[in-house]
């Protein structure tokens, strides 16, 4: 499947262009619907409209942007699915979650300051997520350490595996210790069926998420090509550097 | 600071960060393809060059 697979990357540019104008036009129905219609909250006020951004940028990076990077891990360690493209695929996904997660922290913070009375605190929470963005940006880290490709990319996959630890972690955070963090609103066993978030709000937080899965899907698109790319144009450089030393060991040679 | 300025700020570090990092990838994206296909065709060039009788070693002799 590898080669198949990676060429794959390559093919669908009109459905990834219907992807970007679908991504485009829920992005600015997101923002009507949370700056203008959407009701300012009886006791956060305005700010709450910081949730709209908070929560769909925590979806998106620590279940699901680090979801896949651990689903493509597991693929790539495992031997009879190995493949190139699950390393890109795990590395393309990590390093939007970083950039995700790292918006979810600041605009934590942002909404904090107003909401708590302070930018930061050490709450389990946010302690936890902390934990994890150190942890990925270790994870890309390690994707730059040059050597063997192949190992490079086991021990990348290795890091995925073992940074996931901390999501389980974040997401029970707020049961299990006590924390100045509000409980899941909608993702928890007891409030599934009965989120405590509706109406107009619930709707805004509804069409966020989707909002953010199509970024998540299109840049996801767009960011395995690049990777795919930087790839074959590494591979072409090291053909052209060996081609160019054999021509100077011949010249060398005659000389 | 007043919320609409908390919120302000938070919309507008999202938009910031998120469109630069667009542009970025985009970006790259535009000129890794342009490299391939400058390869491509430097390399279709060599082809061509490869089957002309009269190529670069043959006008040194």
């Amino acid at each position: 499947m590898t080669r198949t697979s990676v060429e794959g990357v390559e093919r669908g540019g009109g459905m990834v262009r219907v992807l970007g104008a679908a991504t485009a036009l829920m992005m600015a129905v997101t923002v009507l619907l949370a700056l203008v219609v959407s009701p300012a909250e009886i006791n956060q006020g305005d700010s709450v409209r910081l949730l709209y951004l908070h929560v769909p940028t925590a979806w998106l990076a620590l279940y699901l942007s680090f979801g896949v990077t651990s689903l493509a891990s597991a693929l790539y360690l495992w031997p009879r699915t190995r493949s190139r493209l699950w390393d890109m695929v795990a590395g393309a996904s990590a390093e939007i979650g970083v950039l995700f997660l790292g918006l979810t922290l600041a605009v934590g913070s942002i909404w904090g300051r107003p909401t708590w009375g302070v930018w930061w605190t050490w709450d389990p929470r946010l302690t936890t997520t902390a934990v994890l963005m150190v942890a990925y940006l270790g994870y890309l880290a390690v994707r730059t350490v040059p050597g063997d490709p192949e190992v490079t990319a086991r021990r990348a996959a290795v890091v995925a595996l073992a940074a996931f630890v901390d999501v389980p972690l974040i997401h029970q955070s707020v049961e299990w210790w006590r924390s100045q963090h509000q409980p899941a609103s909608i993702l928890d066993d007891s409030r599934l069926l009965d989120p405590q978030i509706t109406g107009l709000m619930g709707l805004t937080l509804l069409v966020s998420v989707v909002a953010f899965t199509l970024l998540y899907a299109w840049l996801m698109c767009h960011r395995v090509r690049v990777a795919n790319l930087e790839r074959t144009a590494g591979g072409e450089d090291l053909a052209r550097a060996m081609v160019e030393r054999h021509a100077e060991a011949e010249t060398a040679g005659r000389l | 600071m007043t919320h609409a300025a908390y919120v302000a700020a938070g919309y507008g570090l999202t938009a910031g960060a998120v469109g630069a990092y667009v542009i970025w990838v985009l970006r790259r994206e535009r000129v890794l393809s342009a490299r391939m296909g400058g390869n491509a065709a430097a390399a279709g060039a060599d082809s061509v060059a490869a089957r002309t009788p009269v190529d670069s070693a043959g006008a040194d002799r």
